[in-house]
């Protein structure tokens, strides 16, 4: 359960540039490489390596998910690795979310004078994509199941940006756009998925169009 | 790989609990844009009010693989800069330029270099006062509220009893702007001829105050507002007639220098003047 192999200086370091290149343009979708480290199963292991660059004893962490062993597995593997307290959804800083949008209501959202303390959730999908041009609103490069297509704007962003999720209910993003409508106060998102790729969607981003992808047969 | 650091120190000095700290408190403020995220900001081989808010954020963002510039007032040699550049090189062995272009991350005290930044790069802002309200209140419970409930009735007036009294606002470093349209932030002390350079900018830009204790972010592509009057424009200073005694740039942010009864003018960014030298058809940003 111990990972050896992750360097806490270096591997930190360049995960963090990544995910600051992340916030700073929303909804680019940037990846983790080279990573020696062995989660457990049901985390990726870019999930695992953002929360081993910004978890340690002075925040807390929640896992939420419906699989209550894995949840067990995956809080002690945190704590055993990031030395981080385990807390209830309503204070944690930080939420793996796995497959599955957690009670939005519940999480710290900051407060007017503190809107920095609001949480953030890394939410593990199965696959995000920035669709290319010809296939903009139609996404063929994900097949399967539940697809959503994304247009972002705001800070970060030049102009639009068009993102395609795989793994999520348009139903969840609409609660995530209705969670951060009271901007400043509001939740970060980071959306990992299992090839280690990964976007940022902080609060200040606006959601201006959510598609559902039909499923190419 | 570290073989030239000094030893019994961590990798850019700062522990990894500092660095993990002021990465939280960085990732928020980009979330936030001109929101003033407090932090633990950390004692330093150097003094605070000399640069240790920029300096804990570059220390934090440092990797071995990164170009490394630092600039006082636009100058790459001034003794801030080079004490500052001395101390992160012996400390983590990075590479140090002095082309705006080549580097990597930039950490400057007031000034935005001439040179167009692009995306892949960041600015790292020294802040002595990030509060841009403390001009008309010096309590922080208060400037904390008025930001809280986007309060900004005080510094309009301010500005504007500066326009009745002087024709004019006699803010001239420090102007503050507004940033997407919900809070207003002290852009540190760049002049006003800087402050453009804020405007949907392709660079990340993050302010440290390392002896107020604060971080904040502009992202790139993000509106950044000068606070003018719709019938008292923002404006920059005026060079005309003026020209760089070295490069003879008319278009640069130039300083003035007195010598004996004579006034003579150079630019400010010196890295930019040298290029100028050698080409005269350097571009600088618009």
């Amino acid at each position: 359960m111990k990972e050896t192999k992750f360097d806490i200086i270096c591997d930190s370091q360049k995960i963090f540039r990544t995910l600051l290149d992340a916030f700073a343009h929303p909804g680019e979708v940037v990846k983790i490489s080279d990573l020696k480290i062995v989660p457990p199963i049901g985390i990726s292991k870019a999930s695992a390596g953002v929360l081993f660059t910004l978890l340690d004893f002075e925040v807390g962490f929640a896992v939420s998910t419906s699989n209550k062993k894995q949840k067990e597995k995956i809080e002690e593997y945190f704590i055993i690795n990031t030395g981080s307290r385990l807390k209830n959804l309503e204070s944690a800083d930080f939420i793996l979310a796995l497959r599955e949008l957690p009670q939005l209501e519940r999480i710290k959202k900051g407060s007017l004078e503190y809107p920095d303390q609001g949480a953030t959730i890394v939410y593990s999908v199965e696959e995000v994509n920035e669709p290319r041009p010809c296939m903009h609103g139609r996404g063929e490069s994900l097949s399967g199941a539940e697809s959503v297509s994304l247009t972002l704007t705001g800070p970060g962003i030049k102009g639009k940006r068009n993102l395609a999720l795989k793994g999520l209910k348009k139903q969840e993003l609409i609660k995530i756009m209705e969670v951060n409508k009271e901007f400043p106060l509001g939740i970060d998102f980071v959306f990992t998925d299992r090839e280690d790729k990964f976007f940022a969607l902080p609060r200040s981003t606006k959601i201006v169009e959510v598609k559902e992808i039909r499923p190419v047969r | 790989m570290m073989t030239e650091m000094i030893k019994g120190y961590n990798f850019a000095f700062i522990d990894e609990y500092a660095k993990r700290e002021i990465r939280r408190k960085i990732l928020k403020a980009v979330s936030i844009p001109g929101y003033q995220v407090p932090f633990g900001s950390r004692e330093l081989a150097i003094a605070r009010g000399w640069g240790t808010g920029g300096l804990q954020i570059t220390l934090s963002l440092i990797g071995q693989k990164d170009i490394l510039k630092i600039i006082d007032q636009g100058c790459d040699d001034s003794v801030n800069a080079v004490n500052i550049k001395r101390f992160v090189k012996t400390t983590t062995g990075v590479a140090i330029t002095t082309d705006t272009l080549k580097a990597t991350i930039i950490q400057t005290r007031h000034r935005i270099p001439e040179e167009e930044l692009i995306e892949e790069q960041i600015l790292v802002f020294q802040v002595p006062y990030p509060e841009p309200l403390r001009i008309v209140e010096p309590q922080e419970a208060q400037t904390r509220r008025m930001h809280a409930e986007m309060d900004y009735a005080k510094i309009w007036v301010f500005l504007y009893e500066n326009i009745v009294k002087w024709e004019e606002i006699t803010i001239g470093a420090r102007y503050p702007v507004m940033v997407a349209g919900r809070y207003i932030m002290d852009p540190s002390p760049i002049p006003r001829y800087d402050v453009p350079k804020l405007n949907n900018a392709s660079t990340l830009y993050l302010f440290g105050a390392g002896r107020e204790k604060r971080i904040y972010a502009v992202p790139p592509f993000t509106e950044v507002k000068p606070l003018e009057f719709e019938d008292h424009r923002f404006r920059i200073e005026n060079f005309e007639g003026k020209s760089c005694q070295l490069c003879g740039s008319t278009d640069t942010f130039l300083d003035e220098i007195v010598t004996g009864d004579k006034q003579v003018y150079s630019c400010s960014d010196t890295s930019f003047c040298e290029k100028r030298r050698k080409n005269p058809q350097t571009p600088r940003s618009t």
